[in-house]
């Protein structure tokens, strides 16, 4: 108990004093915001490309929620963003947007994906992720500093039901697992090589891997295996050995610092060493994490890799980011704040003078949904939110073979592809007959052209170009004669017909809406983040 | 008093009794150090808050240091508590508002709460006079207007082909062969084919009665609010409907975490932002309060004579009965919240039982509050509509706006919305709709629908022919429908029963404190009635039971068969429900799929929703 008060209190005057420490060094956000641009564009002049134009406000309410909230924007929220005519109303959705319980969701959603694996050979694997959700997801709704939410969750004990410690669960309670993990998640580091052999590209040795790995040797998990009985302890005893030797090797941090410390818990060392402000590794790898999320691209890619000799596209930009982050107190929400509120995350997708390389950022990155994001989008289609909305993400979930890590968060474009076009879950969605939305639209206020222009801003959050309304509209005009035509020749046949006339007429537009939905749903402009 | 000692110690053995409303920094500190409460001098003492407000000042202050040590509340501090008379000092002033004389249509309102019955009448009038004498003043003259026309042979089958009667704007709609000669048959009273003026206005009216202008439609299920399948909402954990130590420990955080806006306070609004979905979710007051405890209306002025009377009140409570099947007898057990002078006035024979007789005696509690509506007349420009509040027993807290009120006290919280149909509002949007109807076929259809007329009816208020509606035009078009309805107003009323939330909202704020969060072990220690420390569904009062055994809570009072036919969707109706994403029955803009100024014209009570009987 002694030693555990003693290193409690230690790690509580360690943040606390820090905290104060530097307060007065935090940065203005709007300057740092200022800052990333000033970084940006110079490099861009460099290379002899120019920013593209700021995005159109349809696209950045659609980017904006789907990065901050994992969710599209109602039509209606569309419609009064773009009648809004405040100049500072980006930077007021946004602040909005990250202190709504989406954000907390969707953040909480993300870093579980990343925390935990796929799938494992684990019971009720399920249950824990959930919990795991639901507990990081409290701590993001408060915005805890980031350093304290990594180190209760480093440390945490109990049982997997309490959230965190299903972290250790679902890695098997294996040391080496869950020092892989924490290397890739918290630090930026792939340590997987090294397990078996030195890194070879990278300066870790095996041994590096094994002492870092120590440092979770003596976790236990009760002796359960099935997720929802587990309980995590620390246990006196337990010690890692070099493969192929007999050779224990003892907890060593992978760099060394202040902070290395050999008192509390094995684990309580090793976090006291990562979250104190010389630690060189949790505030760039979440700087770079949070970047990539929000710009579809690391500063240093791939993100869990930033091996030394890898050089950042922008390494001013990620060591200032870097810095500001740790003197906000790690405070991930106004880390968020200043890069959403930057102009380059402001940018168009387009640029006038062709493709620039992806690391200039000249342009917006466009960022296929991800499993969770096309969900939301596919709810609000389907106008069904609440339990309807998390039934359809199981769905989809299943159909998407539940992909988990980097792969759910930005890489299912094809994916997404493939099954928008042959799963029963878009076939429902838009055939005229079970199609919510399609029944929305006969609403009586809403006429050929409102309907249109509202189908649009539920689908890909944006109204139809002139163009579009009037080939669209046209096309619409055209349905109306076909069946004006075929419904006179039935006329002629049977003089009771203009009823029936009517409900063809209106059948034969309800089946093009229907296919102007599934058109629309197919796009790639709804399977990607503008 | 003894169960609750156990209950503080066993939580207390399993870790110090805690506030981590706002600190951030305490959960690291307890996981780390175990014991900070036990360990002396982490923090200077400081002076124990004496009030709420205070306590919750003080947390907010503490919260704004970036030390945690100094965030933490002392173990001393928690542990006090305030004194019952110093909670009722902060209980909201009651307002009382003196209810204007006259004569006013009464609709009393039986709601069994979990404290007890509590009688609540609602009155209302409309341009200063009782519904029946609005319905008069509003028929009477255009009933005179028909009979002229139909001169000194005022038959009924002249009547019939009048071309306001034929297209409907009066009368029932007509019906083809033999159901003339029934129709005919249901109004002529006296048989001998003349209509005579007390016939023409039952017929104008539809067969509503003059004298019972509202009637009452109990309808809708509501989803669970929460979000949680749980009784005990957000405290249940692992949501397995008990409520265990640990849980009831780790409360206070749990309902720390809901307190989205920072405000060390929990409110019903917050609660309705559950984390799932909520950028989605509309936070809407009314949405807190969807479920609610049964209701037992009563229309003391509707029944003809006593025995009328007598006869409507054994129905009630015949169907009461019958609903809650398990429900033989109540015990003095169940009704824990009544104190032993309000259960001796209901025990008539003393056994501590009270059975169906003893039941019906319900309905002589005695009145607790009244709410008056006045509404203006339907011909008023720019009339608006008063609200009257009169707290006969209780300190209720009271708010209310142009459409709706809200009542707050110990035993309810009621919800009030009244939609008045004929407002003037609504009498500009008659005029602009019907202009567009004659542009507009499909609407015209629809409008045509909606006004339960006959095809071709709007041709009939256009009486120039020049396709458009002139403020003369509209005039009568408004005059008949307001005799034809007479004054359609709707209720709505909706007690809320978060029983959790009830349970802890000591000073009946709509909030739940840190102080009233850090009480949540003495609430819940004194329902575990068999000392397990577990707190189960069954160790509920039986009335919180009976709510939660029912889920149709929503009641509304409807204006006869017009009001009640509205609640079912009509056939070509579906893009009101699929426009109603969260299914609950209305549309708020978000969910709305057109223009603002559809919205508007749609949402004729202005309160931001669209219902389904401002559409229909």
């Amino acid at each position: 108990m002694c030693r555990k008060l003693f290193c409690g209190l230690a790690l509580l005057a360690c943040t606390s004093i820090y905290a104060k420490q530097v307060d007065s060094e935090v940065a203005d956000p709007t300057a740092i915001s200022q800052r990333i641009d000033q970084i940006i564009d110079g490099r861009l002049s460099a290379a002899g490309w120019a920013a593209s134009d700021p995005c159109d406000d349809a696209s950045f309410i659609r980017r904006a929620y789907l990065d901050l909230c994992g969710a599209p924007p109602r039509a209606a929220e569309v419609m009064d963003f773009i009648d809004d005519k405040s100049a500072d109303k980006r930077a007021s959705l946004i602040r909005r947007l990250v202190s709504s319980p989406a954000h907390a969701e969707n953040l909480a959603a993300i870093w579980s994906s990343w925390l935990t694996p796929e799938r494992a050979d684990v019971p009720n694997f399920g249950q824990g992720q959930n919990g795991l959700q639901n507990w990081l997801r409290n701590r993001f709704a408060e915005n805890l500093r980031y350093d304290r939410l990594v180190a209760d969750m480093l440390v945490s004990t109990g049982s997997v039901a309490s959230g965190p410690t299903s972290f250790f669960v679902s890695l098997e309670s294996k040391p080496e697992k869950i020092a892989a993990q924490t290397a890739r998640v918290f630090m930026g580091v792939q340590l997987d090589c090294a397990e078996c052999h030195d890194h070879p590209f990278d300066q870790w040795k095996q041994r590096d891997f094994w002492g870092f790995a120590a440092y979770f040797a003596q976790i236990s998990n009760n002796g359960e295996m099935a997720m929802q009985n587990a309980e995590v302890i620390d246990r006196n005893e337990g010690e890692v050995v070099l493969p192929n030797t007999e050779e224990t090797i003892a907890p060593k941090p992978l760099v060394d610092t202040q902070a290395v410390n050999t008192r509390g818990t094995r684990r309580q060392q090793l976090t006291l060493w990562l979250t104190t402000r010389d630690n060189p590794f949790l505030a760039r790898a979440t700087t770079n994490r949070v970047w990539a999320m929000l710009m579809g691209r690391g500063l240093i890619e791939p993100i869990d890799d930033m091996r030394a000799t890898q050089t950042a596209s922008h390494p001013e930009l990620l060591n200032e980011l870097s810095s500001y982050f740790a003197s906000t107190g790690y405070d991930l929400r106004k880390l968020i704040v200043a890069i959403a509120n930057s102009r380059a995350y402001s940018r168009s997708t387009r640029h006038v003078a062709g493709q620039a390389p992806e690391d200039l950022y000249a342009v917006m990155l466009t960022k296929p949904l991800s499993e969770r994001q096309l969900a939301s989008s596919v709810a609000e289609v389907s106008r069904q939110l609440g339990e309807q909305s998390r039934t359809l993400q199981q769905s989809l979930g299943q159909q998407l073979g539940k992909l988990r890590g980097e792969a759910s968060q930005s890489k299912l474009g094809i994916v997404n592809a493939l099954v928008t076009l042959h799963g029963d879950i878009l076939n429902q969605a838009t055939s005229e007959q079970s199609s919510r939305l399609i029944k929305a639209l006969q609403a009586p206020h809403l006429d050929q052209r409102g309907q249109i222009r509202w189908l649009y801003l539920t689908t890909i959050c944006r109204l139809p170009s002139p163009a579009e309304e009037q080939f669209l509209s046209s096309e619409l005009a055209g349905i109306g004669e076909t069946s004006a035509n075929s419904t006179s020749e039935a006329a002629a046949v049977d003089k009771s017909s203009d009823e029936s006339a009517q409900a063809s007429e209106n059948m034969e537009e309800l089946k093009w809406h229907s296919d102007l939905l599934w058109a629309l749903l197919n796009s790639s402009e709804f399977a990607m983040t503008p | 008093m003894k169960r609750e000692i156990q209950w503080k110690q066993t939580i207390q053995k399993l870790s110090a009794s805690r506030s981590i409303w706002k600190h951030s920094g305490i959960g690291w500190v307890l996981i780390i150090g175990g014991c900070l409460f036990t360990g002396s001098g982490c923090s200077p003492a400081k002076p124990i808050p004496a009030t709420i407000a205070e306590k919750a000042e003080s947390a907010v202050e503490a919260s704004k240091s970036e030390d945690v040590t100094q965030n933490t509340l002392q173990e001393s501090e928690l542990n006090s508590s305030l004194p019952v008379d110093e909670v009722a000092e902060l209980l909201p002033e009651p307002k009382h508002q003196p209810i204007p004389e006259g004569n006013w249509t009464i609709q009393r309102l039986i709601a069994l709460t979990s404290k007890g019955p509590v009688v609540i009448d609602l009155m209302l009038r409309v341009g200063g006079v009782e519904m029946a004498a609005a319905n008069s003043a509003a028929i009477q003259p255009i009933g005179e207007d028909l009979l002229k026309q139909l001169g000194e042979d005022p038959k009924w089958d002249r009547l019939l082909e009048l071309p306001l009667i034929k297209s409907g704007w009066l009368g029932n709609l007509i019906a083809e062969g033999d159901q003339v000669t029934q129709l005919v048959g249901m109004y002529d009273k006296n048989k001998d084919l003349l209509v005579q003026s007390d016939e023409l206005a039952e017929f104008m009216t539809r067969g509503l009665s003059r004298s019972q202008p509202l009637s009452i439609a109990d309808v809708g299920n509501e989803p669970n609010p929460d979000g949680k399948s749980s009784t005990f909402g957000p405290l249940d954990l692992n949501d397995d409907n008990v409520l265990s130590v640990d849980e009831i420990k780790s409360g206070p955080d749990t309902l720390a975490k809901l307190d989205y806006n920072s405000d060390a306070s929990v409110s019903i609004s917050e609660l309705s932002a559950t984390p799932s979905n909520s950028i989605m979710a509309d936070n809407r007051m009314g949405r807190s309060m969807l479920q609610a405890t049964s209701l037992i209306f009563h229309q003391p002025t509707i029944a003809a004579d006593e025995k009328s009377a007598r006869n409507l009140l054994k129905r009630k409570v015949t169907d009461l009965m019958e609903y809650y099947s398990f429900l033989g007898s109540i015990e003095r057990d169940q009704w824990g919240g009544w104190s032993d002078q309000q259960w001796a006035t209901m025990d008539k024979n003393n056994d501590g039982v009270m059975d169906k007789s003893e039941l019906l005696a319900i309905f002589e509690v005695d009145t607790a509050m009244r709410i008056a509506i006045d509404l203006p007349s339907p011909y008023q420009e720019g009339g608006k509509t008063d609200w009257y509040f009169q707290d006969l027993d209780e300190n209720s807290s009271w708010s209310s706006e142009n459409s709706s009120a809200q009542v707050h006290n110990q035993k309810v919280d009621i919800l009030v919305s009244v939609e008045d149909t004929f407002s003037g509002k609504l009498k500009s949007l008659l005029k602009s709709r019907l202009n567009e109807a004659y542009k507009n076929a499909q609407l015209k259809q629809f409008l045509t629908q909606q006004l339960q007329l006959k095809e071709n009816a709007l041709e009939v208020v256009d009486k120039d022919g020049d396709q458009a509606i002139s403020d003369l035009e509209n005039d009568s078009a408004w005059q008949w429908l307001v005799a034809r309805q007479t004054a359609r107003i709707q209720g709505r009323w909706m007690i809320a029963a978060r029983p959790w939330f009830q349970l802890l909202d000591i000073d009946r704020s709509q909030t739940i404190s840190e102080f009233e969060a850090n009480k949540l072990s003495d609430v819940m220690g004194r329902l575990d009635g068999n000392k397990d420390e577990l707190v189960d569904l069954n160790e509920l009062p039986m009335v919180v039971r009976m709510q939660l055994s029912r889920q149709d809570q929503r009641v509304e009072l409807r204006a006869g068969q017009f009001g009640e036919s509205s609640t079912e969707p009509v056939e070509d109706s579906n893009w009101f429900s699929a426009m109603d994403t969260n299914r609950d029955g209305s549309i708020a803009k978000q969910e709305f799929l057109g223009g603002n100024s559809d919205f508007q014209d749609l949402d004729r009570d202005g309160d931001g929703f669209i219902s389904k009987e401002e559409v229909y």
